[in-house]
């Protein structure tokens, strides 16, 4: 019972944690927060929705999201950010990016309603029976591609020179330009990257649950914003390890205390790792690893 | 002295922050393959005629003309396209990430090629040190250490013109005669080296020519042997009596 669980909160954390990346990407590079980045996640899922309704195969309900929920980042780094990326304070993207959130629930609401929609199931799913855990081939596609997107993500920084202007940029946009890395197109490349990111775990997150609605974004954003804050502030891994944490304390909490109290449990804990460790599980670095 | 067979030139060149003019009308040449100082007393505004020139401030007016190019109003990146590469004041360490990404990262200018053997192979010739330490942080190792980085770095994207600023700030008496020793070895390579520098006396022994900036004006220029022996740049820059 408990290993099983554990396996249903990895499941969940994992898409929590692409969630998380996406912020601390964009807050490495910025060094701002983006607050519509939780609706870009939601936009994600619906066209997810849009595209498995019109009978697309899941890797291309999948695909397609992530495609929609990257150009829909690139758009917010034009609107929302870049006109007042050096002038105006720090607060005016707050602002900027709350704006934009406001505007995409309310289209998304427009077109699909305020209340949630079913969102259909990839493929009739099977079990897995291994001893004491038993696995959906649902679970494993959501579980297997959050993994193999942070694994990929993880190689990308690392080991491309597209990923290593990034970590560069984060780590200091003068001297990144001084190397002859476009720092405008590192940071739109990192906008791209972040939101492909939400828009997977929009999909993933509405397979597990079954179901999405227009206010999606603001529960899972809040989580993913904190979960940055408890990984370490522009931590890629932190964001990682971070997802993976409030997963299974949600998931744990919902199974042995009362699953209405589910966020408050995993913010409680949050709250409590951030006390103990202000800067987070794994420290601030603004990078990856 | 503008020389039109120069590889860089600047003329009548005015830049400003805010108020502030830093740069007031000066005119410099740096030769191909030549190194070529800059001194002055702080605030003179050699750090800021380095960034004007690798377009990090834009220029109120001037001219910076390089092979031919006028460079005013490129964006950064495109300035070290053209191998014109800006080792700025403090190192500008990527602290976080190895020596082995800071000089992998120090050839992003030849447009993402990732073969970058044949530059590494030369700048472990020059530092050797840095190739037993390529796998550490940036930020792990000693100051010299970072400058040498700093200067290697630059070196990966086979400059045409080095800028330098202040390379012996912070350093030990020993690391920087170390420093100029390399110095003029990177010309041989082919590459010019435009040197901003507080110490004058170690500046003048490894420059061909230089200029002398005060308030933003040039006030002295000629081969750098002459403005050793020049009594006002003894008198002012070099502590003699």
């Amino acid at each position: 019972m408990f290993v099983q669980q554990l396996v249903n909160g990895l499941m969940l954390g994992g898409a929590y944690a692409l969630v998380a990346i996406g912020y601390t990407l964009i807050f490495g590079v910025l060094n701002l927060l983006h607050l519509a980045h939780g609706e870009v996640f939601m936009v994600g899922a619906y066209v997810g929705l849009a595209l498995a309704l019109a009978g697309f195969s899941p890797w291309a309900t999948l695909a397609g999201a992530m495609l929609a929920a990257a150009v829909l980042g690139v758009v917010v780094e034009r609107v929302a950010f870049r006109p007042v990326r050096n002038r105006g304070s720090h607060v005016t993207p707050l602002m900027t990016t709350i704006a934009v959130g406001l505007v995409l629930q309310h289209g998304v609401v427009k077109i699909f309603g305020a209340e949630p929609v079913a969102f259909p199931a990839p493929f009739a799913s099977a079990s897995l029976d291994l001893g004491p855990v038993t696995l959906t081939t649902l679970q494993l596609l959501i579980l297997g591609t959050s993994v193999a997107l942070m694994a990929l993500l993880e190689l990308f920084l690392r080991a491309t020179p597209a990923g290593m202007a990034i970590r560069a940029t984060a780590e200091n946009p003068t001297v990144a330009g001084l190397m002859g890395i476009n720092v405008s197109l590192a940071i739109v490349l990192t906008f791209a990257i972040a939101s492909a990111l939400a828009g997977a775990a929009g999909v993933l997150l509405a397979w597990n649950f079954t179901a999405l609605s227009p206010f999606f974004g603001v529960r899972v954003g809040l989580k993913g914003l904190a979960i940055m804050l408890l990984g370490g502030l522009g931590n890629v891994t932190g964001a990682m390890v971070g997802g993976l944490i409030v997963g299974v304390v949600e998931v744990l909490s919902v199974a042995y205390l009362a699953s209405s109290y589910r966020d408050a449990f995993a913010f409680a804990v949050m709250i409590l790792i951030l006390l103990v460790r202000p800067t987070g599980l794994l420290g601030a670095r603004l990078q990856s690893g | 002295m503008p020389d039109s067979s120069a590889l860089l030139e600047v003329q009548d060149l005015h830049v400003s922050y805010g108020r502030i003019r830093a740069v007031q009308g000066v005119s410099i040449a740096v030769p191909d393959a030549a190194v070529v100082a800059l001194i002055g007393a702080n605030g003179a505004g050699k750090s800021t005629l380095l960034r004007a020139i690798s377009g990090l401030i834009r220029p109120r007016r001037g001219v910076i003309r390089f092979l031919g190019e006028d460079l005013v109003g490129l964006p950064v990146h495109q300035v070290v396209r053209r191998r014109v590469v800006h080792v700025p004041e403090g190192r500008g360490m990527l602290a976080r990430m190895s020596v082995l990404e800071n000089l992998r990262l120090g050839g992003f200018a030849h447009g993402g090629r990732t073969d970058l053997a044949p530059e590494l192979d030369r700048v472990w010739a020059l530092f050797p040190v840095l190739r037993d330490r390529r796998g550490q942080l940036a930020g792990s190792l000693s100051g010299g250490e970072q400058q040498m980085l700093a200067i290697a770095r630059a070196m990966m994207a086979r400059p045409r013109l080095l800028m330098l600023d202040e390379p012996s700030l912070g350093l030990a008496p020993l690391l920087v005669r170390e420093i100029f020793r390399i110095i003029p070895r990177l010309t041989a390579a082919g590459t010019a080296v435009l040197l901003v520098e507080q110490n004058a006396r170690m500046a003048l022994q490894c420059a061909a020519h230089a200029y002398v900036l005060q308030t933003g004006r040039v006030v002295l220029s000629g081969r750098a042997t002459d403005l050793l022996a020049a009594p006002e740049v003894q008198r002012a820059y070099l502590g003699a009596g």
